[in-house]
C-alpha cells in the first residue's frame, strides 16, 4: 500500500515537470498515463467505517465491503440470538457507537450525513416515524448536552437542516457548529442512530449518504476544543 | 557516497510529491450506506416487554402490552380503594405462592428482557399527573421499586415485575395512566 502511494506520487510529479519544461509547439497530444486506484474495505478506506471495536457493532453488517446498518435482525448476529427482530414500537431508541468513522486521510474534514439522503417521511421531526444518524465521542467542538446518553452526541444531519452544511443554525451556528463535525487525520467519532417510533412505524431500508468534505473546514478551526 | 546522494534525492522528491499531490488527501468523499430498520412487537423487540398471565391485568393487545387494574375481566363496579397502596404480584386468578410449576412461571405481570447488546439499567416513570401513582417493582428483588433503584440487565438478562398502585386522594372513576419504561446503557 505504502509503496503504491509512492509510485503514484512519482508519476504525477513527472507529468507536471513535462508540462512546465515543454518548449515545442503542438496541436494535439494524447498521452495515456496509468492511474491505479485501490478500493479498500470500509475499515481501511481514507474515510473509514470500522465496526471492529464498537460497543454496538452487532447492528453493523460487515459481511460485504461496505458496512450496512442492520436494525431488523436480518443478519445472524447478537440481536437474533435473543430473538429480537427490531426496535421497540412506541419508543425512542438510541443506539450509539455502531461503528467508528475515522479520517485516514491527510487533511482535516467536516464529516456529516447529507440531510436530503434521509427520506422525508423517515425524519425525526415529522409527525411519524423518525430516524437520525448521531455522532458521539467526538474529538472536536465545544457542544455538550449533559442530560442524555453520550453527552457530546449531535445529529449528523444537523437536525435535518436542509441548508446544512452551507449554512448552520444548531450547536452554536456558523463555523462554531461546523467545528463540531471536524475530524482531523487519525481522529474518529462513534456513529450511531436515533430511532423514534412514538408516532409511527417503519419497515424497510434506505441509503444514507455519509460525506467527508475537506474544503469546508472553517478557517477559524484551530484544533481540539475550539 | 554517490549512491547515498541518489537515495536522498529520491527521498526528497517523494516528500515534495506528497505535499503537492497529497497521496492520502481527499477533498470530498461521499459514501452511501444502507440502513434497514424493522419495528417489532413488544415481545420481539430489542427491549422485550412480555406480558405474563391470562387474567386480564396485563394484556398483549396488538404490538404493545397494556395493563388494567383491577383487571379487564373485572366488573365495572369493582375498583381499587382510595387512599391505599396496592401491590399486584401476578395476574388475577393466580396464587402468589405458585401451586404448580406452571404457576411459578406466571408470577409477575411483565417480563422485561434485554435483547440488545449493552448492559442497561431499567426503570419506569409514571408520565401522568393524576392522583393515581404507578410504579413497577422487581418481583424477585425484594419488591424494590424500579425508580431510583433500577434493575441492571446484562444482554440476555431479564426481570419480572409487579405493579404498585397508590391511590392517595383519588376520587372514584377511571384513570388512564401512561408508564414509560426506560432502559439506559450503563457504560
Amino acid at each position: 500500500m505504502q509503496r503504491r502511494k509512492m509510485l503514484a506520487a512519482l508519476g504525477s510529479v513527472a507529468v507536471g515537470g513535462a508540462t512546465a519544461v515543454s518548449t515545442g509547439a503542438f496541436t494535439n497530444v494524447q498521452a495515456q498515463r496509468n492511474v491505479s486506484v485501490n478500493v479498500a474495505d470500509d475499515s481501511d478506506a481514507l474515510l473509514a467505517f470500522d465496526a471492529s471495536s464498537s460497543t454496538n457493532s452487532a447492528y453493523a453488517d460487515t459481511s460485504e465491503n461496505a458496512v450496512a446498518l442492520d436494525l431488523d435482525g436480518s443478519t445472524g448476529d447478537d440481536i437474533t440470538s435473543y430473538n429480537a427482530t427490531g426496535v421497540n414500537t412506541d419508543a425512542l431508541t438510541q443506539i450509539l457507537d455502531i461503528f467508528k468513522v475515522r479520517n485516514q486521510g491527510t487533511q482535516a474534514a467536516v464529516v456529516y450525513v447529507n440531510p436530503s439522503s434521509v427520506p422525508e417521511d423517515q425524519r425525526t421531526q415529522t409527525d411519524g416515524f423518525g430516524i437520525d444518524p448521531q455522532a458521539s465521542n467526538r474529538p472536536n467542538g465545544d457542544f455538550t448536552k449533559e442530560e442524555t446518553v453520550g453527552d457530546d452526541k449531535i445529529s449528523l444531519t444537523h437536525i435535518y437542516d436542509q441548508d446544512f452544511p452551507s449554512s448552520t443554525s444548531y450547536y452554536g451556528g456558523g463555523n462554531d457548529a461546523l467545528e463540531e463535525y471536524v475530524l482531523e487525520p487519525g481522529e474518529s467519532f462513534d456513529f450511531g442512530l436515533y430511532v423514534d417510533t412514538r408516532n409511527g412505524d417503519f419497515d424497510g431500508s434506505f441509503d444514507m449518504e455519509i460525506v467527508a468534505d475537506a474544503t469546508i473546514v472553517p478557517d477559524s478551526y484551530e484544533g481540539e476544543g475550539e | 557516497m554517490r549512491r547515498r546522494t541518489l537515495l536522498a534525492g529520491l527521498g526528497s522528491l517523494v516528500a515534495s510529491g506528497s505535499l503537492a499531490v497529497g497521496t492520502g488527501a481527499f477533498s470530498t468523499t461521499r459514501a452511501e450506506r444502507t440502513v434497514s430498520v424493522s419495528v417489532a412487537d413488544d415481545a420481539s423487540a430489542v427491549l422485550k416487554l412480555e406480558q405474563i398471565g391470562t387474567g386480564g391485568r396485563s394484556i398483549p393487545s396488538g404490538s404493545k402490552v397494556t395493563f388494567s387494574f383491577p383487571g379487564a375481566f373485572a366488573s365495572d363496579d369493582l375498583g381499587l380503594g382510595t387512599d391505599s397502596v396496592y401491590e399486584f404480584d401476578t395476574d388475577s386468578g393466580r396464587s402468589v405462592f405458585g401451586d404448580t410449576n406452571e404457576d411459578e412461571q406466571k408470577l409477575g405481570l411483565l417480563l422485561i428482557k434485554n435483547q440488545g447488546t449493552q448492559k442497561v439499567s431499567v426503570f419506569a416513570r409514571d408520565e401522568s399527573e393524576s392522583a393515581v401513582d404507578i410504579e413497577m417493582y422487581d418481583f424477585d428483588g425484594g419488591k424494590t421499586a424500579l425508580r431510583k433503584d433500577p434493575a441492571t440487565l446484562a444482554p440476555g438478562g431479564e426481570v419480572k415485575v409487579g405493579f404498585r398502585v397508590r391511590t392517595h386522594g383519588a376520587v372514584s372513576g377511571k384513570f388512564k395512566e401512561k408508564l414509560t419504561v426506560v432502559a439506559q446503557a450503563t457504560e
